[in-house]
């Protein structure tokens, strides 16, 4: 991103200008912060004395740019929203307000905001699982549906109680193998609705309880693909960016709930 | 102090300057007129040497080599289908369970003492058999009445050959004891501790449930989870859980040897 803002507090609005093979800048209230990076990092000082660093971090799964105040990460404006209030009165608070100045209610550091972020992220992931899971489930009934009606034809012409040639190293009579394959394609979508029901229930808990939904979320998604690859081990790599964006997503959402529940 | 407050009186505690017609200072949360801290309506206390990431790392790593075991197990089964896996695949979960569970060996060994086993866990026990027997049973069999294909376990171990003793053991008494000492035991004190007993519950069963790999059966595996978790949390005991797990495995191979 070539550009970040924090508004700290109405009097402090702080602007990193970081655009690709140029200088980065620092602005605090339209002015330039004068000042040099040292290994990723610009300090500097506000006129009331409260001392600022701009840290900009990567790690394997994402890049962040951090900007501490005193100490206490700031989120920057993309977390924030632009009417603060406090949720047990309702009174106007401000960013860095640790209890509502009206009623006493404690309201955390302001870091909350970038914890509620990663558990909406997470919550907004398991919606598109459940609708995914629909998805597949109704698209693939329909295209097995005439490769069943097709092995239904073949077995026909065997009685019930006819052993078949082994498939896989495993014995079958006729009848055993028509119920299956009848279940093929009923199973595919039986299997994705439940799961998509799933998603669904955790979908809606994870608005109430975050850390719990999201937790059952990644469980369920994981030991799915693990199903998956154990009845066919090529699923394994088939959409692999978006399996990974998905457990980065629900386990950043697993962090951010645990962060808000220590807070 | 920030540029809104420049200028009013301050916190009597923490000196922070107080906003115009404050009741609280935004700080500390300490009452302007008392200059008595306020208690922090909203806040969970975490206890002060309570690593809740840690406890959920040991959850996931549990269960994360839980799973590699059985997708381990699995392709091999894919690669040979008449292989004889079975009691390998117990034998390596009953390792990792058991190695998990060491750390916590005061905390499992309390839950399995003989004198847990008293008369109210009898009693609770006799409950979850006929809730779990009539109630789960019911729709395992309206499941089967639909013509859904299970897989029956009994017909790999009766192709090498396993005498029924074999079976019990493997296949009914192995996995309660390990299913119980993981998921009732290490996890469900895991979870406790970072959710609160009531989470803690519902998130054990639904591990549980998802573990065995079969979707369509994870909501009546989700709700024997529940039942051995109440066992669990109304005895302060595995060895109902235990029991009845077995109990529950033992009738399904019965059932499936009798066809």
């Amino acid at each position: 991103m070539s550009k970040i803002e924090w508004q700290v507090d109405s009097g402090t609005h702080v602007v990193l200008r970081n655009p690709p093979f140029l200088k980065r800048k620092v602005e605090l209230n339209g002015q330039r912060v004068d000042g040099e990076w040292r290994s990723k990092s610009f300090g500097f000082t506000l006129p009331d004395g409260r001392s600022v660093d701009i840290t900009l971090k990567a790690d394997t799964i994402s890049r962040t740019t951090e900007l501490s105040l005193d100490g206490k990460l700031i989120p920057d404006i993309r977390y924030v929203p632009k009417d603060l209030r406090c949720p047990a009165c309702k009174a106007e608070i401000q960013l860095l307000d640790e209890f509502c100045a009206k009623c006493g209610h404690a309201l955390g550091t302001p870091a909350r905001f970038m914890h509620r972020h990663s558990v909406q992220g997470a919550t907004s992931a398991i919606w598109f699982l459940a609708v995914m899971f629909a998805l597949f489930g109704v698209v693939m009934f329909f295209l097995m549906r005439d490769t069943t009606q097709t092995a239904l034809a073949n077995l026909a012409q065997f009685p019930d109680n006819e052993v078949l040639q082994p498939i896989d190293g495993v014995t079958y009579t006729a009848g055993e193998l028509r119920k299956q394959v009848i279940w093929e394609h009923r199973g595919v979508l039986v299997v994705n609705l439940i799961l998509a029901v799933i998603m669904v229930v955790l979908a809606w808990w994870s608005k109430r309880r975050a850390l719990p939904a999201i937790l059952i979320a990644t469980a369920v998604f994981v030991v799915v693909q693990v199903t998956g690859a154990i009845m066919d081990p090529a699923t394994l790599t088939q959409g692999v960016v978006v399996k990974i964006i998905v457990i980065v997503v629900l386990i950043k959402g697993i962090k951010g709930a645990l962060s808000a529940a220590d807070e | 102090m920030n540029s809104e407050s420049a200028g009013a009186s301050c916190c009597v505690k923490c000196g922070d300057a107080l906003r115009t017609a404050a009741l609280f200072c935004a700080r500390c949360g300490t009452r302007v007129s008392a200059g008595e801290p306020e208690p922090q309506v909203g806040i969970e206390p975490a206890g002060p040497s309570l690593d809740r990431g840690h406890e959920l790392r040991v959850v996931g790593w549990l269960y994360a080599l839980l799973l590699v075991t059985s997708l381990f197990f699995g392709i091999a089964y894919h690669v040979n289908p008449k292989g004889d896996f079975g009691p390998w695949q117990s034998l390596v979960f009953g390792i990792l369970i058991f190695a998990f569970a060491v750390p916590y060996r005061n905390e499992i060994l309390a839950l399995l003492r003989p004198a847990t086993f008293d008369g109210n866990a009898r009693r609770k026990l006799a409950i979850a058999t006929v809730i779990q027997f009539v109630l789960l049973g019911t729709v395992f069999y309206l499941l089967e009445q639909t013509g859904i294909p299970f897989e029956r376990i009994t017909d790999e171990m009766q192709r090498h050959g396993y005498a029924l003793w074999q079976l019990l053991v493997l296949y009914s008494l192995v996995p309660a004891v390990c299913e119980e000492i993981a998921f009732r035991g290490v996890i469900f004190d895991r979870l406790h501790r970072v959710l609160g007993e009531r989470e803690a519950w519902l998130v054990q069963a639904a591990l549980f449930s998802v573990l065995h790999l079969m979707p369509v059966i994870f909501p009546t595996h989700f709700a024997m989870g529940l039942i051995f978790g109440w066992l669990r949390m109304r005895t302060g005991s595995l060895i109902p859980g235990i029991i009845l797990h077995a109990a529950w495995n033992a009738a399904n191979i019965l059932l499936e040897l009798r066809g």
